[in-house]
């Protein structure tokens, strides 16, 4: 009996050994570096980390890297959420592991660069070639904070109104005259609304719930300022952002209905496979990004239009941009070869790199939905001017009328009418933007008035500028 | 240590982990090694890191500010605080004992005898160990106002459903389905409970005319209060703690209109979309109190109605 609970407990003791063993085995990072002398490359090849996007298109622009650089390659990872928050990032600079350089949206951008989050690059880029004024202005300020660049300016994005000409001619509007003033766009909308009874076929317009518009482009067509030019003082409780509130409120009362409905119609929509309301012919007007014209193009029958926002009186023609930019860690130890990436990336050779693989991901579109025709292709917005006017040769002329005058229309809202996401949220970007859309919907679902929301807004959102002020302030 | 244990020799220290106690102990601590340096590092470390960290201001970039007790006073007036309270209460109110009861009538109707019972049992307790992620995904479909099966089901007897997660009002009752849907965990344990009780009661029972339902109000449920107390503490901890079939079926943002911003998604928020830990730290202390206050409450009020043979002995 004895001698058997021994050799169990021998067995036991053994195992136990050998599990920790294995633990503190595991324990021990394996060695990823290749084996020293053997076979020493002519140049030492340095693999840089970068975190960003991930898909198709994404995972295979960074093989044109060594066709600049021949001594870079890239380990791309995916970056996870860097609108709501930026977790991965933020989490593993503090711990000292973040990557060498990685993507970053543009509207927390100096908020993060506040905090130390990047690396300046002020002197790599005096030190370079590369000069200013090939930027679009309104996303290269993005990139400073305090006089020093923190980043370069990647991609962009800029909003106006599309409107179907076919849904105009129907009801008895000029097809090719788009609304211009608020009142204009209430008239229209009305015209252009269709039910059955109490159900909704199909909307006019629906402000801030469909589309890509928010709070923020009604606010700035009204001319409402965001925030002080020091930047350390709120401005949501101006009178033109209760004001803008109030009118989208009536807006919804008169033209649009409930709010959960107009919410939910648009989700019945998408779960049927119809895809965005304008494009599936649900609103005669939406107020979008760019990027629309790639859904648009996969459906060939919508025949629209583009034009500024219609404006309210006393406002002024305007609209606001985002996009991201690409940042250097704190901590890489290729901060050289790391500026090279961002330049790569950001710079015509990148963006040829990325047209490549859209290109041939809109192929592969095409042939999945079996859509007829030849696959078109519409360039994203670069900031680098010099690759935006090479997107430009390249694709553009392969394109329509529509496409093409949507391009114009693109290009003269970024360089002379459009507010830039990043300058206008200050060191709390994150808290305004949750905040200006939480006073939205509080308004239009009737759960506070636009003055009471805008107010609440104002309130939450002064004491998280405050606390970021006093942590720069006292950093 | 040093006063309980008399001082070895090294002699008499190498005798003793030679000997059979000595090898037994080594192989438990072996044993128990990996888990305990686990826990010391990712429990035990952070959870007295966070009691800390409760009393600064701390962005993870920029060092830890000492704030004494301000992050509980700004807790007070914190509207969001107090929002993701009631909810969450409400959700425990709710989801605990309708979960409780659904899971005990599915473990007797799994508790009987009858042909091809194993595979009703697998069919309800499949749903719990479908990882949180999948069924909310899953029941994001489900309850798609236009086209999902809840209201597709509603629509047949003429019920114009709600937009559930879409709604302020729904989205609250919307979680609580998918949770009683996921409660197979619970029934496992009434159903374990269940066959605990001895035959030979019920026998007794029968003998003297008893209904069945006399039977459950006399003899199952009494002698299931030792499980039914055990679900029930386990199921307000785990309750006041949920966390990601919300953050999965809200996107993160507990909407609409934090109807369903409980209490974890806001502790989240608050530490990883705007990188307030010491708040973060704060609001999770409150939470570590409500749960410990409950747990002792519930404790102490067992012997009021939790069956116990010991006393009986």
């Amino acid at each position: 009996m004895s001698a058997r609970a021994l050799s169990r407990r021998h067995f036991l003791a053994l195992s136990g050994t050998a599990a920790a063993s294995a633990v503190i085995a595991a324990c021990v990072a394996p060695e990823a570096a290749p084996a020293a002398g053997e076979a020493e490359p002519m140049m030492e090849t340095i693999e840089l980390n970068h975190w960003g996007f991930s898909g198709p298109v994404w995972e295979t622009i960074w093989d044109a890297v060594p066709d600049t650089y021949p001594n870079l390659t890239v380990n791309p990872t995916e970056i996870g959420d860097i609108v709501f928050g930026d977790q991965k990032f933020t989490t593993a600079v503090a711990a000292g592991t973040g990557p060498d350089t990685a993507m970053q949206n543009r509207h927390t951008f100096l908020q993060f660069a506040a905090k130390g989050l990047y690396q300046d690059v002020s002197e790599r880029f005096d030190a370079s070639d590369l000069n200013r004024d090939d930027y679009t202005p309104v996303q290269l300020n993005e990139t400073v904070w305090e006089g020093k660049m923190y980043g370069l300016p990647w991609g962009t994005d800029v909003r106006y109104l599309y409107w179907n000409k076919d849904h105009f001619a129907e009801v008895g509007l000029d097809p090719e005259q788009p609304p211009t003033t608020w009142a204009e766009l209430e008239e229209y909308a009305d015209k252009l609304n269709i039910r059955d009874g109490d159900e909704v076929v199909r909307y006019g317009f629906v402000p801030y719930l469909y589309g890509n518009s928010w709070m923020w482009l009604y606010g700035f067509l009204a001319g409402a300022p965001s925030l002080s030019d020091d930047k350390r003082t709120i401005l949501c409780d101006d009178q033109r952002w209760i004001d803008t509130l109030q009118w989208m409120v009536n807006f919804y009362d008169n033209y649009v209905g409930d709010f959960e409905l107009a919410n939910s119609f648009q989700q019945g929509i998408r779960s049927a496979g119809l895809g965005l309301p304008f494009v599936a012919g649900k609103t005669s007007m939406s107020a979008t990004g760019d990027w629309h014209v790639r859904d648009l193009l996969r459906s060939p029958g919508v025949d629209y239009g583009t034009a500024p926002m219609p404006i309210p009186p006393g406002g002024m023609k305007s609209t606001w941009s985002c996009g991201f930019s690409i940042v250097m860690a704190p901590g890489s130890e290729h901060p050289d070869e790391a500026f090279q990436l961002m330049r790569w990336f950001t710079g015509t050779p990148g963006w040829e790199a990325l047209a490549a693989a859209d290109v041939a991901e809109t192929k592969r579109t095409w042939e999945r939905e079996q859509l007829e025709g030849e696959p078109k292709f519409w360039p994203r917005l670069a900031c680098y001017l010099p690759a935006l006017e090479a997107m430009e040769q390249k694709y553009l002329p392969e394109l329509g009328e529509i496409e093409n005058s949507t391009w114009t229309l693109s290009l003269d809202a970024l360089r002379n009418w459009t507010h830039g996401c990043g300058s206008v949220m200050g060191v709390a970007a994150l808290q305004y933007w949750v905040e200006m859309d939480n006073a939205a919907r509080n308004a239009l679902s009737k759960q506070m008035t636009p003055e009471e929301a805008m107010l609440n807004c104002k309130t939450l959102v002064q004491e998280a500028t405050d606390q970021a002020w006093e942590a720069i302030d006292n950093a | 240590m040093a006063a309980t244990t008399p001082a070895l020799s090294a002699a008499e220290t190498r005798g003793f982990w030679k000997s059979l106690r000595g090898r037994e102990a080594l192989s438990f601590y072996l044993f128990i090694a990996p888990w305990t340096l686990g826990f010391l590092a990712f429990i035990l470390g952070p959870i007295v890191a966070s009691l800390m960290l409760g009393f600064t201001q701390y962005d993870i970039i920029l060092p830890a500010k000492w704030v004494g007790l301000k992050n509980f006073q700004d807790l007070i007036a914190d509207p969001l605080f107090r929002i993701s309270l009631g909810n969450t209460v409400y959700i425990v109110l709710v989801a605990v004992p309708l979960g409780m009861v659904v899971s005990f009538l599915i473990a007797l109707l799994l508790n009987q005898k009858v042909k091809g019972m194993a595979a009703y049992r697998t069919g309800y307790f499949i749903p719990s160990i479908v990882p949180a992620v999948a069924s909310a995904a899953l029941w994001l479909y489900l309850l798609q106002p236009q086209w999902g099966l809840v209201n597709g089901f509603l629509d047949l007897f003429g019920i114009k459903g709600p937009t559930w997660l879409a709604s302020t009002t729904w989205s609250k009752p919307s979680i609580i389905m998918l949770m009683v849907w996921a409660s197979g965990g619970t029934m496992i344990i009434y159903l374990a409970g269940l066959q605990d009780i001895p035959d030979t009661l019920y026998e007794a029972a029968s003998i003297d005319g008893a209904s069945w339902l006399r039977q459950l109000v006399h003899v199952t449920i009494p002698l299931m209060t030792p499980t039914i107390f055990f679900t029930l503490v386990m199921g307000i901890i785990g309750t006041f703690q949920v966390f990601s079939v919300v953050f999965v079926l809200t996107d993160g943002m507990g909407g609409p209109l934090n109807s369903t911003l409980v209490y974890l998604i806001y502790v989240y928020r608050n530490a990883f979309v705007f990188f307030r830990m010491g708040y973060a730290s704060a609001l999770s202390l409150i939470l570590f109190l409500i749960i410990l206050v409950l747990t002792l409450a519930n404790v102490r009020l067992a012997g009021r109605w939790v069956y116990s043979e010991m006393e009986t002995e």
